[in-house]
């Protein structure tokens, strides 16, 4: 599917590769190459695998130090995942959106946190990993529950 | 709700890049997976969110017209469903034929705007009432991530009945004739040899006629009577001729015809009566049963009834299966030699004949037939009066013959399309058919009775001057 077909429609990830591309440009010619890729992933892929693309790239050209640059490419990814999220003209996309935004960023503190405090972060990502499977099968609970679509 | 292949996908490589993040020790490999994670989650609130929505705001329509009809008519099944603020996320629309009929036009319908109707043709084939479940709508996310199937609505029903004919007039001159046709019990008291039943002993009664285990079990002297009982030979002509197609499908001359001769073989059958069988078609015998008693035998001219199609149409005897394998054959024989140009002509044939014997088809069959039989049958001659001359020739011919004869008879008029402005040109027909059927029936050993369908004929005798009156 292209994100970048309909430039009108989907600026918002246009603006994201467009961000992401500069940041990885200013890092090196192997940067340019990068943008390049995720331009192709973004075009041409469902939003997710650009993003997994970008997040690759990123971890590869900059961890562990950081910038201005690494700013704008983590930016850039951001706004291609949000440009596929439910639209927020609706008050069910806004609610979803916020919804999920608060979960995510609890459970990347909550990481975080576990991360500092000298909890092994194999533990700390079960534990993401966990909660994030836990939320989806709740909402999946929920929804055959308004429903009716109990069998008894 | 159902997970697609591309949801389980993306949470796949959301999984895979939070665990190469600690496996590889980069926080930002974990945080993406993170990121993915939280899109997939904000995708699923929000279908669940826009399904509870799509169902507040939905309208249903679900209704087959008509809601009774015969088999094989076909009926049309709309279902509308009104979405005011956009389809999101129905995708589809979907009625199911229910068992029993056959859908004719797509069942299915793509939902691109507020209003999304599906208009199937349903044509049943089984007789019966059917339970038409409400439609399934099919929703689904922008991304394809997430599916879900519900039926709403409510469930409607058909009712089909069987398309052959449902009230039979027969009679004579415009009126039903009573039940009790063809009754002959012989409970003439006491001579016979089937035992009847216990009574009393009275004075007079022969003493060897006490039923002394009767008389035992009960502490007073009783005897059994004895009934005779008889054994009328039935002979049932039904013309199947090419006119007998007269009619709308499954109203047709013969439809009537052969109601009326299932009727008079369920009575010989009640009474153990010996039954035969000849149909006739435009040229001949088509098929012949001696008379004979026993329930395979009645079965047996009961499937022949039922088989019968006027011919010219279809064949009479010879089954459905067999004719297309007949006409298999014969499309193999596609050469010029002598054995395929003989061979050919007789298995193209929709018709097979017994007997072939041209013009004035029913009088030969009921000469040949009377002939070969002994004793003086009960004739019944099941026709129409297209051929008015033959047909009373046939009659006169059975009480020569010794038998007596019944003709059921069904008028040309009757048969025609129906219309309230043509009614009065139709009773004038049917006064003249009238005269001929009394004719008939003035015949000696012979009645003659006017089989049509009971609105018709309703119908056109409100066209009698004293019922205009």
């Amino acid at each position: 599917m292209s994100r970048l077909v309909g430039l009108r429609t989907h600026w918002l990830a246009a603006l994201g590769v467009a961000l992401a591309g500069v940041g990885f440009a200013l890092h090196s010619p192997v940067g340019v190459a990068a943008a390049l890729g995720l331009a192709l992933a973004a075009a041409f892929a469902p939003a997710p695998f650009g993003v997994v693309f970008g997040v690759v790239a990123f971890t590869a050209l900059f961890e562990p130090a950081l910038a201005v640059r690494q700013l704008l490419v983590g930016c850039g990814l951001l706004a291609l995942l949000l440009d596929s999220a439910p639209s927020m003209r609706t008050a069910t996309g806004r609610l979803a959106v916020a919804t999920a935004a608060i979960a995510t960023a609890a459970l990347a503190g909550g990481y975080s946190v576990a991360s500092s405090t000298g909890t092994p972060s194999w533990l700390a990502a079960v534990a993401v990993g966990s909660t994030i499977a836990l939320l989806l099968y709740a909402v999946h609970r929920y929804e055959t529950v308004t429903l009716g679509l109990i069998n008894r | 709700m159902r997970a697609t292949r591309r949801f389980w996908v993306s949470a796949g490589t959301a999984a895979s890049l939070i665990a190469l993040g600690v496996a590889l020790a980069r926080p930002s490999l974990a945080v993406g997976g993170l990121a993915i994670g939280g899109w997939l989650l904000a995708n699923q609130i929000a279908f669940v969110l826009d399904t509870q929505r799509l169902l507040a705001d939905v309208t249903i329509t679900h209704e087959v017209t008509p809601k009774q009809t015969v088999e094989s008519q076909p009926v049309r099944l709309r279902t509308t469903v009104t979405t005011p603020e956009g389809p999101e996320p129905l995708q589809r629309v979907s009625v199911d034929a229910p068992p029993g009929t056959t859908a004719e036009s797509a069942t299915t319908s793509r939902a691109t705007g507020p209003e999304t109707v599906v208009d199937a043709i349903l044509r049943p084939t089984v007789t019966g009432q059917y339970t038409i479940a409400p439609p399934t709508l099919s929703l689904g996310d922008g991304h394809g991530l997430f599916e879900q199937t519900l039926r709403r609505g409510q469930e409607t029903t058909l009712r089909v009945d069987p398309n052959a004919p449902r009230n039979v007039h027969v009679g004579t001159g415009g009126q039903r004739f009573a039940a009790g046709f063809g009754d002959h019990d012989a409970l003439k008291g006491s001579s016979g040899i089937d035992p009847g039943e216990l009574r009393q002993y009275l004075p007079g009664d022969p003493r060897d006629r006490i039923d002394w285990k009767a008389t035992a079990r009960r502490g007073e002297p009783h005897v059994r009577e004895f009934e005779a009982s008889t054994d009328r030979q039935t002979l049932l002509f039904v013309d199947h001729s090419a006119s007998t197609g007269q009619g709308r499908p499954g109203h047709r001359r013969l439809d009537y015809l052969r109601e009326v001769a299932v009727w008079l073989l369920d009575r010989a059958r009640d009474a153990s009566d010996p039954v035969g069988l000849v149909t006739v078609g435009d040229d001949g015998i088509t098929g012949r049963f001696p008379p004979a008693t026993g329930t395979e035998h009645y079965r047996r001219l009961e499937l022949a009834l039922f088989d019968l199609e006027p011919t010219g149409q279809s064949t009479a005897i010879t089954s459905g299966r067999e004719r297309s394998q007949l006409r298999a054959t014969a499309a193999r024989l596609d050469d010029d030699s002598a054995f395929a140009t003989t061979l050919k002509p007789y298995l193209e044939r929709a018709t097979t004949y017994v007997d072939r014997v041209g013009s004035a088809a029913l009088f030969s069959a009921v000469d040949a037939t009377l002939g070969a039989t002994r004793g003086d049958p009960w004739t019944v001659l099941l026709t129409d009066d297209d051929d008015r001359s033959q047909l009373l020739e046939t009659a006169k011919y059975v009480r020569r013959h010794g038998g007596y004869c019944s003709t059921f008879v069904t008028p040309g008029a009757l048969f025609d399309s129906p219309g309230l402005q043509a009614a009065e040109a139709t009773y004038d027909d049917y006064l003249a058919f009238e005269t001929f059927r009394q004719q008939l029936a003035g015949l000696q050993s012979a009645e003659a009775y006017e089989v049509a369908p009971d609105e018709t004929i309703r119908t056109v005798l409100r066209q009698r001057p004293e019922a205009r009156r």
